[in-house]
């Protein structure tokens, strides 16, 4: 076939950059007065009534002296581990199975997403009445059926109730990961798993060279964007437990929340969320080594 | 880098009104001082029909005032009184009124950035004990002395002039909740062997323990004697400051000074603590309880008596057991014992970004008189500070009006630091109820956070 | 155990097992779909059946009272109409910057190609409650406060760096040998880009899109500081209108949230279709 290249004004480089600037641009505008704000908000002390500019004071504060801050961050890791960890567990098996069944495919899918609908106000509201033990659905079935004797007072367990906040959380994610691997899954083509069969390949060869690999990208994203998300997801945790009992529930979003609002001081609130950034670009670094990618790049 | 050194200077030019902030209210209010003729307040207050006063009407042309923006605690739907209150401040001053209806979670996260920002999008804010004093601070409020004087403080309950700061006003009283009284149902009393309610707390334990019962025999328990609610954002610190009371100690003022760690209410806490794990009148989930929980367990039976605020009764009336429920003064610590009661006090504030401040002055003026606070009582059931309130026949129709006639011991407290205070008592009550620390420990652990908290 | 767990993995991944996929969906549905169900039934209650000792799963007087009372007491037609109108732009902007963003990362090599796509991520990482202050002023500076089209705005910026993320992710996965036959053929990059591209990362596009849907849907903080009335209130915020001071009016509350919930069907029920498989495995083969 005759090849005439169209005359080409922009380099391949060039035009790829073109590509990108528009969503750049769109992000600056956005991004970064609030974030330069966020920075020099963080280098101020405003306990007082007017701010006073005390360098690093804030930070200083917080991760040496602050008896606060590191129960709290560890306190959201649990939240982050189990709830990510429980969601990737049960969002990998529905996404399989969705992508196994013939029939019914959409209102499956559907229904798989129902609880992402459902507005975290509400969510949240309706969790804290199911999970109570005076009048809650959950002891109420959990009875019936024989597994518990009495009660239990999910939210007010002296060890678990982190646990127990983890998992509704969980509630929410499975369907954000499994839409996600979905997706991944619709990229392998089935013709890889014939030709594998056909090779004489076992199913878990299948599983381990043909699946796992082509779906790495994914499990990637999805976990690791859930992280994130679970790391700043705030409404969970203040609407069941605000914290409690003690302080076993207090994690570094609600620490944010009472700085800000409570204490009102907007100083080493800003602070503390530059370092809940650090570490939340930490966590991509963490992942990204971690599951490691081929680009085609 | 052109970039950011843009960004760093218009940082810098927001900044700097950040830094200096307002001291711009004192000119204003000399003018609304002189344009408005507020004298004689003390009549215009305990008048039967409000009017307003002198100078009003121009004031408000003056500034162009089409409509004031107030926000609200709690959706209007469930506010009748400040409804029907704003309508009449419509119909006198031909003003609109934009009320934002936000849950108490919601409020300082919304009202926050407007205030930082010095936005005028907003002109009267509802401000309680946890938020109100750092608004002061700020410098956030107008200040609206000429709005008080002597004769007219006199009008009011005493709590009122806790709320002062400094000596100066910042804000007219919208209500004042009475946070304990008892609900009871005569049923569950009954079925116990008892016809009265509990006059003390020994009687008290003695009832509820009866009154905790597996009524259908599988084992566990579905009826509770008694619950209260230790989460929250204030609720777990005012439970043990009310029985702190019936021990005779205020926790919010121990001779000037916040004190949770006094013998007392250290065992306010211990007596609550033994409520759950040693008597087990309550259900362990009190520990995470808070807002209306409390309330609802009530409403749907599953509770035998409960200690709420005033609010809860016309819940009560509309609700399964309307015809089963009764109420009683707490009981007090031993007979003869203190019977103090906490008040909840939430107020009206200006806003000293607002454009419309003559209007606003005109809302907080006619907030606080006399048909606004009937209003208030008789519509909604919110107790008022303004004493001719509950003179009036509407008000005395109020099914607990009998009750709150027989409460005269009452307290207000509304001080710096107070939203941190609660949280941290909080938190450390809670850690008593699952056994972590004793009683003791907890309060004596609270104590010392309180101490720097309110040593800035 | 470990081994049962493993086979059970195995199974699901080959596509053979149907009737254990049907049995781990009916068994994941039960249990994930509970709450959703104790939401409906509470929609349905009138007050006085509400408060009950124990919970009851199946209401004696049923009624659609609540769904009727939350439009006439509330304005939740307009939250509806502001949910749906910041869901479509925010998305629509999302596909338009972000496919072309994603694209543009994947397939073309320049200075700085890397290292922008994690400042593009580390955009996003703050925590939103810390930035609610100055987005605040500077949607206030362009006179824009309280406004649909600040919602479209801001939540583009919330969804659009994962958007490129994530089709960075499945445009990398389809082979270069296709763009550069088709450039052969005479197709520009652009070109390329919207014929070759865009179709075959179609899964991965439906599945962001998704993703930015629900999840504008459900935006809350943002919404509740530059959206107070319902000129933009949205119905995620909207929710807490049956919040009292002092307590919850579950069962409108249950009926709002059902109510929230349908219009985000719709679009999922649109857009999963495109989640399917066999554009990828045609052009290989081809």
């Amino acid at each position: 076939m005759a090849e005439r290249r169209k005359q080409q004004i922009l380099k391949d480089g060039q035009f790829g950059f073109l590509m990108v600037l528009p969503a750049l641009v769109l992000l600056t505008l956005i991004v970064i007065f609030p974030v330069v704000y966020v920075l020099i908000l963080s280098l101020i002390d405003d306990s007082g009534a007017t701010g006073v500019w005390t360098g690093l004071a804030n930070y200083r504060k917080l991760l040496f002296e602050d008896s606060k801050f590191w129960p709290y961050f560890l306190n959201s890791m649990k939240y982050v581990v189990f709830g990510v960890g429980s969601a990737f567990v049960v969002g990998l098996m529905v996404a399989l199975s969705l992508n196994a069944i013939k029939k019914l495919k959409g209102t499956a899918r559907m229904f798989a997403l129902w609880a992402w609908a459902v507005p975290p106000v509400i969510a949240s509201l309706m969790w804290k009445w199911l999970l109570n033990d005076t009048n809650g659905a959950i002891n109420y079935v959990l009875m019936a059926i024989g597994l518990l004797k009495n009660p239990v007072a999910w939210l007010s367990l002296p060890w678990g109730t982190m646990l127990i906040l983890s998992q509704v959380h969980s509630w929410t994610t499975v369907p954000f990961i499994m839409v996600i691997l979905l997706a991944g899954l619709q990229t392998i083509s089935p013709e890889l798993y014939e030709v594998a069969s056909i090779d004489g390949a076992g199913s878990f060869h299948k599983f381990r060279v043909i699946t796992f690999p082509l779906l790495k990208t994914s499990i990637l994203t999805s976990v690791m964007l859930s992280a994130i998300f679970a790391f700043r997801t705030f409404d969970i945790v203040f609407t069941l437990t605000s914290g409690g009992p003690g302080e076993s529930t207090e994690m570094l979003v609600t620490y944010v929340y009472n700085t800000a609002f409570v204490s009102m001081k907007l100083g080493y609130a800003a602070a503390l969320s530059v370092i809940m950034v650090l570490i939340s670009m930490l966590m991509v670094v963490l992942f990204v080594k971690l599951i490691p990618t081929d680009d085609i790049s | 880098m052109k970039k950011i050194l843009f960004a760093v200077l218009a940082l810098m030019l927001v900044m700097g009104p950040v830094f200096a902030a307002g001291t711009k209210e004192t000119a204003g209010a000399k003018a609304y001082e002189k344009i408005i003729k507020w004298a004689p307040i003390r009549d215009r207050v305990v008048a039967d029909t409000y009017v307003l006063p002198q100078g009003a009407k121009e004031a408000i042309a003056a500034e162009g005032t089409k409509k004031l923006v107030i926000y609200n605690w709690g959706d209007l739907a469930f506010d009748p009184a400040t409804l029907e209150n704003g309508k009449m401040f419509t119909q006198l001053t031909g003003v609109e009124i934009e009320f934002v209806g936000t849950p108490d979670e919601q409020m300082m996260p919304k009202l926050q950035p407007l205030f930082v920002a010095q936005s005028d999008a907003v002109d009267i804010v509802p401000l309680d004990g946890t938020n109100y004093r750092a608004f002061v601070a700020k410098n956030w409020l107008m200040q609206v002395d000429f709005l008080w004087d002597e004769p007219t403080l006199k009008e009011y309950q005493s709590g009122l002039r806790s709320v002062a700061v400094n000596g100066h006003h910042y804000s007219t009283p919208q209500v004042a909740r009475v946070t304990d009284i008892m609900y009871y149902r005569p049923s569950m009393l009954k079925a116990a062997g008892f016809d009265k309610p509990p006059a003390t707390l020994d009687e008290f334990v003695t009832m509820t323990k009866k009154m905790t019962v597996d009524k259908d025999g599988n084992g566990s328990i579905d009826q509770w004697g008694y619950a209260y609610r230790a989460s929250g954002v204030l609720d777990g610190a005012e439970i043990v400051k009310a029985i702190s009371l019936l021990y005779g100690v205020n926790p919010d003022d121990v001779k000037g000074k916040v004190k949770f760690n006094a013998p007392e209410t250290v065992k306010a806490a211990d007596f609550l603590v033994k409520l759950r794990n040693e008597y087990k009148v309550v259900p362990p989930g009190v520990t995470a309880y808070q807002h209306g929980d409390v309330a609802d367990f009530f409403l749907s039976g599953n509770v035998a008596i409960v200690i709420d605020p005033t609010y809860l009764y016309a819940r009560c009336l509309e609700s399964p057991i309307k015809n089963d429920f009764a109420i009683a003064l707490q009981p007090r610590a031993r007979e003869g014992g203190p019977s103090t009661v906490i008040q909840n006090w939430n107020g009206w504030a200006i806003s000293n970004y607002s454009k419309n401040k003559a209007a606003a002055l005109v809302f907080l003026d006619m907030y606080r008189c006399y048909q606004a606070q009937v209003r208030e009582f008789a519509l909604e059931n919110n107790e008022v500070l303004l004493k001719k309130a509950y003179t009036n026949p509407d008000a005395l129709k109020v099914g607990y009006a009998k009750l709150l006639s027989q409460i005269s011991d009452t307290v207000i407290n509304v001080y710096l630091g107070q939203g941190d205070v609660y949280k941290t008592v909080i938190a450390e009550f809670q850690n008593a109820l699952i056994g972590k620390k004793t009683a003791q420990q907890a309060m004596d652990d609270a104590q010392k956070q309180i101490d720097k908290i309110m040593s800035y | 155990m470990a081994q049962t767990v493993r086979n059970l993995f195995l199974k699901l991944a080959k596509r053979r097992g149907k009737m254990l996929a049907a049995f781990v969906l009916a068994a994941y549905f039960t249990i994930n779909l509970f709450p959703i169900y104790w939401i409906f039934v509470t929609s349905l209650k009138a007050d006085a059946e509400v408060y009950t000792p124990q919970p009851t799963f199946i209401p004696r007087h049923p009624t659609f009272a609540n769904y009727v009372s939350i439009y006439t007491t509330r304005p939740y037609l307009r939250y509806t109409v502001n949910t749906i109108l910041i869901s479509v732009g925010a998305t629509l902007s999302c596909i338009f910057f972000g496919t072309i963003a994603a694209y543009g990362f994947s397939r073309f090599r320049f200075a700085g190609n890397r290292p922008l796509r994690y400042v593009f991520l580390a955009s996003r990482v703050f925590p939103p409650i810390s930035l609610i202050i100055p987005i605040f002023m500077m949607i206030g500076w362009i006179k824009l406060y309280d406004t649909v089209l600040a919602q479209i705005i801001v939540n583009t910026y919330m969804w659009l760096p994962f958007f490129i993320w994530i089709n960075i992710g499945f445009f990398d996965a389809i082979p270069r040998e296709l763009d550069q036959a088709a450039q052969i053929d005479g197709c520009s990059r652009m070109q390329s880009f919207l014929r070759i591209g865009f179709p075959l990362a179609l899964p991965g596009v439906a599945a962001s899109s998704i993703i930015a849907f629900l999840g504008t849907w459900n935006e809350f903080l943002y919404n509740l500081i530059l959206g107070p009335t319902p000129r933009a209130k949205n119905l995620s915020v909207g929710a807490s209108d049956f919040i009292a001071d002092m307590f919850v009016s579950w069962n409108q509350m249950a009926a709002g949230a059902i109510i929230a919930c349908l219009p985000a069907f719709l679009f999922v029920i649109f857009f999963q279709r495109y989640i399917v498989q066999g554009l990828t495995s045609g052009a290989v083969k081809g």
